[in-house]
């Protein structure tokens, strides 16, 4: 009967996702880009003429933010609106299913990055252009690379997260609801007092000297960083602990989430104690 | 059964039990399936459909017990008998963002189409269910009876040996219910299984050929709609008289048993049995109430149904079972 001329996969599930986010959307994802660009990538520059990585940091927040958001409605979105258990219902496999739906939060939320550097590079050169920004308020090529590469590999992290926390939960709603002040905090750490720590925020973009407490000793990134220079084997050693968390953590989570993405997993996760959700 | 062999039955259960934690929501079911038939399986809520269905497809594992579906043990070939499966549930599914023509590329990709075969069968099927100027239209600008058509376009993309559809004619109007039976009987007519949850008894009794009724996780009949019609052990009996209603009143209960009034001449008794006659027709001449006429009303499979489901609250009076 039914003619298997090509075996479905994950880049079928990817495109589904895809589609129905986009077509749910509209012009939303763009004109949100247009208005955060607007914000951070040539008002914040005006302000800090020296802060030319600044904007370089919200085009990764651009990254995080969407994929996140779209691998928390993954399967928590669907099970709200009544399509998970027809999309299960199809002869996809648990895994292709899994991994589609991490790869269209990853590329939603890597090309919602890379969106706002296309925006926000030739808005600043026509800025720089015309007077209203200084010469070092440009990025070099070598940070627009890395903020490329970056918005992947956060939106990738993202998105494996956001797909694990909803495979689980009852709702969309039920995850934002959860561990509220550990995200605020998280968020808050990584792209406003991370700039902050880097200088991005001085108008000479020179790094914060912070005071210890007691004993009047000071301490900034380019002294942990002169440190550490001259004291490679800690350097190193550090390197390696904190790669190796990282990958073990990725791991770790990958496993588990391929884990809650099994079939019975995921048609049960939410129901109450007679199977009925 | 071994593999290669084609079974005769689409689905068969032998004993099959589902517990979550220390609730069982199927408690041993046995079950035939017939191929090409249109059966029917009924039951309360939370008598165990749903988890049946999950059963079916795969999604969840039985907790004792064996489920072959197209002569393939579930889930350990979910994937095999998901693919040659169609399904639509009670909730369509219908993606809100992808377009009609959208969602039934996807289904049919997902089912092994290649791109080009997948665009050949979604415009088959748009010609069949009159789809052909609504592909480009998104679900929510469709009208009930036209999503409860998407829905079944999409469990038909993989032209699937088995059916399985819950609740199909909920919210649909008469029109449209009567055009999904026919589409029903003709798929049956080419060896398609369908295997039908429905509250809507009428409904069974016109389209299965065999029926099954669940109550709390257990099988408590199965057969031919008219089988269970015989097998229920209420019947209706439509007794009348001249003032009969008003007569009636000052009886208790107990003298009559339970009875509905309707109309002023006429009353409608329960009675296990047409044995029983006799003796309500007794009770009302020893009160020296007239009897002109009595008669057996006509048993619906509902009425059957909730005499083997026993449960009073949802047992409809008989004046209601009477006139259908």
């Amino acid at each position: 009967m039914t003619p298997t001329a090509e075996r479905p996969d994950w880049r079928l599930v990817a495109r589904k996702e895809l589609g129905d986010l986009l077509g749910r959307l509209g012009r939303k994802p763009l004109t949100r880009t247009l208005g955060v660009v607007a914000v951070f990538g040539l008002l914040l520059p005006l302000r800090f003429q020296g802060a030319a990585n600044l904007p370089a940091f919200f085009a990764v927040f651009m990254a995080f933010l969407p994929a996140r958001l779209v691998a928390v409605e993954s399967f928590a979105g669907e099970r709200e609106r009544g399509t998970l258990e027809s999309l299960l219902a199809l002869p996809l496999t648990d895994r292709s299913i899994a991994v589609g739906k991490i790869a269209a939060a990853m590329a939603y939320g890597a090309v919602r990055g890379w969106l706002f550097v296309a925006v926000w590079l030739p808005a600043a050169v026509l800025a720089r252009a015309v007077g209203l920004l200084a010469p070092q308020a440009l990025p070099s090529a070598e940070v627009v690379v890395a903020t490329l590469l970056a918005s992947v590999v956060v939106a990738g992290a993202a998105a494996l997260f956001g797909v694990w926390q909803s495979a689980a939960a009852p709702s969309v709603r039920a995850i934002l609801e959860s561990g509220g002040l550990l995200r605020l905090v998280l968020i808050v750490t990584v792209f406003f007092v991370g700039p902050w720590l880097l200088g991005l925020l001085s108008p000479g973009g020179a790094a914060p000297t912070i005071a210890l407490p007691g004993g009047g000793r000071t301490v900034s990134l380019p002294a942990v960083r002169d440190m550490l220079a001259v004291r490679p084997g800690a350097a190193a050693a550090i390197a390696g602990i904190a790669v190796g968390a990282l990958v073990a953590a990725g791991i770790w989570l990958v496993r588990d989430t391929l884990r809650r993405c099994r079939r019975e997993a995921l048609a049960m996760a939410g129901a109450d104690r007679t199977g009925v959700r | 059964m071994a593999d290669g062999a084609i079974s005769a039955s689409a689905i068969e259960a032998r004993s099959l039990t589902r517990r979550f934690g220390d609730v069982t929501a199927l408690d041993g079911v046995t079950l035939t399936v017939p191929r090409g038939t249109v059966f029917g399986f009924l039951g309360p809520n939370g008598a165990g459909k749903t988890t049946t269905i999950r059963l079916l497809l795969g999604l969840i594992a039985p907790s004792a017990g064996d489920l072959e579906v197209l002569g393939r043990l579930v889930p350990e070939a979910g994937l095999e008998v998901r693919r040659r499966t169609g399904v639509v549930l009670e909730q369509h599914g219908l993606y809100e963002g992808l377009s009609v023509g959208a969602s039934l590329q996807f289904a049919a990709r997902s089912y092994g189409l290649s791109r080009q075969a997948a665009a050949d069968r979604v415009a088959e099927l748009a010609a069949r269910f009159g789809m052909q100027d609504r592909l480009r239209d998104r679900p929510a600008t469709l009208s009930r009876g036209m999503r409860q058509r998407l829905a079944i376009a999409r469990a038909l993309v993989g032209r699937p040996e088995l059916l399985v559809l819950d609740e199909p004619t909920n919210g649909l109007d008469a029109e449209a219910a009567a055009d999904l039976r026919r589409l029903l009987l003709d798929l049956v007519a080419d060896g398609t299984t369908v295997f039908l949850t429905t509250h809507l008894l009428a409904e069974a009794e016109r389209l299965c050929d065999v029926v099954t009724v669940i109550k709390g996780g257990r099988v408590i009949a199965t057969g031919t709609p008219s089988d269970l019609r015989r097998e229920a052990t209420v019947h209706h009996v439509r007794v009348e008289g001249p003032d009969l209603a008003a007569a009636v009143r000052s009886l208790s209960s107990a003298s009559l048993g339970r009875f509905s009034v309707a109309a002023p001449d006429a009353i409608v008794v329960d009675v296990d049995g047409l044995d029983a006659v006799p003796a309500v027709v007794s009770a009302l001449v020893s009160q020296g109430i007239a009897v002109h006429r009595v008669e057996p009303v006509g048993q619906t499979l509902e009425a059957a149904f909730l005499s083997l489901v026993g449960d009073p609250d949802e047992r409809p009076a008989p004046v209601e079972a009477g006139v259908r």
